[in-house]
């Protein structure tokens, strides 16, 4: 069952494209990462997604309902988490917990959504005094009260240090496991990478890159490298190379299997490979990629990037589905 | 019996939001000592203090005097705990992206105004109530003989003068500059209102008081005397027509003309 789908949304500020003719789908039950850099259009989308923004052209369904025109009924099932939004700073964090689930039908009691965020400690201490990734916190237990079948996170552990960020992880984890949807924004590509099985990439407002993360992932190279042993010349390496100072670094779909054969080569010869590292391919290269990309389609088509003409990305691919 | 029971939580959901945001908006001004003295101290010494020096310091026992001079001063502190207050709290909360996160947690645009609205007029009329009740212990100022009248026009009033507060924020975006924005319609409506005393409101030019009571707060002016003073209701034509046209006005423009702004970056 399709819980979120995106047609053909576009969404403009002025002459600013914020978001471009992007389309996806979500299923229930998963999770999925919007990611991109600052300004892609991000939190733009989710916006649109939660009523917050009318589209321009486009269409979105939460639930099978129109975010605009149904807004109550979409509303009361689901979570938001924005990116940004305030709270008041003279009540407790208890107190903030208390007063949101009247707004909430159907509410958690305050303890569990405290327990479920990790703020229990923190019930009675006002929120000007927590720190910022408390504060987020504090945003995840006000976006669960309401026992949301889908929930928006936008940068969900901003601020937050690695254990609770992990801690979220794992509540997010549950969550998708006892069917709720998740669509999450972040910046911490190992984070999308942990939790998410579907992804898009965008980038000024498109949807650059985009489907199932390990099928994504799987069609990108992986590397190997190691510190060339003084005595060889790249070209005597089993594998084409590149070499920078003494640094040599293999590409290929199969690392795994790249550094048996450089391994087997080097045994063969008598010689250690030092500092052998193999990666496989993670999301912080395919966007690091993507950046590289950029650049040189920037700086070799300056006139088509003027009239906003992006057919020169070679990473791109078209919808995503989840 | 169907029809009503489908019909009543489509009403009910409405009014427990208002009434949930109301609760709110009281409990964090009553849980704010400072703005409680603030808002109270300011609101008892002008609108206590004046009408009590005045009765003090009449040579013979002149109630029309006093009487004026309390629906003039009630006409400020309403001007000021209803439309000043509800436009530097909107603003407020605007700027500090809580009316953006009320508005994520699926609440209503209008639930969200109307709760603060609920909230601000209950404070002005319990101000109201308290500040007359130190003039009728203190002065020789007699109670007001239809009381209900009285409330119910300081509860209308404070209502209408809420509304013009949502204007005000609407207009006056940044709520470092609505407090000053207001200064000069509370100062009109306290002078149209007979705040500044018999002496004042004799040396303004004819038309500018026809002007000035035009305001919802002459209007008040008018229908307070009534109740204090007892007479025929249907002299209240006049002035709750004016209370009706201004809270059209209000609601035409917070509605139509300009779209209420829930987050500061739109």
């Amino acid at each position: 069952m399709t819980a979120i789908q995106v047609n053909h949304l576009s969404k403009s500020y002025g002459r600013f494209q914020a978001v471009n003719d992007i389309s996806f789908e979500v299923e229930a039950g998963t999770v999925f990462a919007l990611l991109g850099r600052n300004g892609a259009g991000k939190t733009t989308t989710i916006e649109l997604l939660t009523g917050f923004q009318k589209p321009d052209t486009g269409s979105v369904r939460v639930l099978g309902l129109d975010p605009i025109s149904d807004r109550a009924q979409v509303r009361g099932n689901v979570g938001i988490m924005l990116q940004e939004a305030g709270f008041f700073p003279d009540l407790t964090t208890g107190q903030t917990v208390e007063i949101w689930r009247d707004f909430t039908p159907a509410a958690r009691p305050a303890s569990e959504a405290l327990e479920l965020a990790g703020l229990t400690a923190k019930a009675k201490t006002k929120v000007r005094q927590l720190s910022g990734g408390e504060k987020r916190r504090l945003d995840l237990a006000l976006a669960l009260l309401g026992r949301p079948d889908v929930l928006f996170l936008d940068e969900p552990t901003t601020g937050m240090d690695p254990e609770a960020r992990r801690d979220v992880w794992e509540v997010v984890r549950n969550l998708a496991a006892r069917g709720t949807t998740v669509l999450l924004t972040t910046h911490y590509l190992e984070e999308a990478q942990q939790l998410a099985t579907n992804l898009a990439i965008m980038d000024r407002g498109e949807i650059v890159v985009g489907g199932d993360m390990a099928e994504t992932l799987a069609a990108r190279v992986g590397r190997v490298s190691f510190e060339l042993p003084s005595v060889i010349h790249p070209g005597e390496l089993p594998l084409p190379a590149t070499v920078r100072g003494r640094l040599a670094m293999v590409q290929a779909a199969d690392p795994d299997l790249a550094a048996q054969t450089l391994l087997g080569w080097a045994s063969e010869r008598g010689l250690r490979l030092r500092g052998l590292e193999v990666r496989m391919a993670s999301l912080e290269d395919l966007f690091l990629e993507l950046a590289k990309n950029d650049e040189i389609s920037q700086n070799d088509a300056p006139a088509q990037r003027d009239r906003g003409t992006r057919s020169d990305r070679p990473a791109r691919s078209g919808d995503a589905r989840a | 019996m169907e029809p009503e029971a489908t019909a009543l939580p489509g009403v009910v959901t409405p009014v427990r939001e208002v009434l949930a945001v109301a609760r709110l908006g009281g409990r964090l001004f009553w849980g704010d000592g400072r703005a409680v003295g603030g808002i109270a101290v300011l609101s008892v010494c002008l609108g206590a203090g004046l009408p009590l020096l005045i009765a003090a310091s009449l040579r013979s026992r002149d109630v029309e005097v006093v009487l004026g001079m309390h629906l003039g001063m009630l006409a400020m502190v309403l001007t000021i705990v209803a439309t000043t207050q509800t436009a530097v709290t909107l603003s407020t909360r605007r700027e500090l992206l809580v009316l953006k996160r009320l508005r994520a947690s699926g609440l209503r645009g209008r639930a969200i105004i109307g709760g603060e609205l609920v909230n601000i007029v209950t404070q002005a009329t319990l101000l109201s109530a308290l500040v007359s009740m130190i003039l009728y212990t203190f002065t020789y100022l007699p109670p007001p003989e239809l009381p209900l009248l009285f409330a119910a026009c300081v509860v209308a009033v404070a209502g209408v003068l809420a509304l013009i507060g949502v204007v005000f924020s609407i207009v006056t975006r940044r709520p470092d500059l609505n407090a000053p924005a207001t200064i000069p319609f509370m100062l009109a409506s306290a002078a149209g209102a007979g705040g500044y005393g018999p002496f004042v409101t004799g040396l303004l030019p004819g038309w500018v008081q026809w002007t000035l009571d035009l305001l919802p707060t002459g209007a008040m002016v008018e229908i307070a005397r009534l109740a204090c003073r007892g007479g025929e209701l249907t002299t209240l034509t006049g002035p709750v027509l004016n209370l009706t046209v201004w809270a059209l006005l209000g609601l035409v423009t917070v509605r139509f003309l300009f779209l209420f702004r829930w987050d500061p970056r739109r």
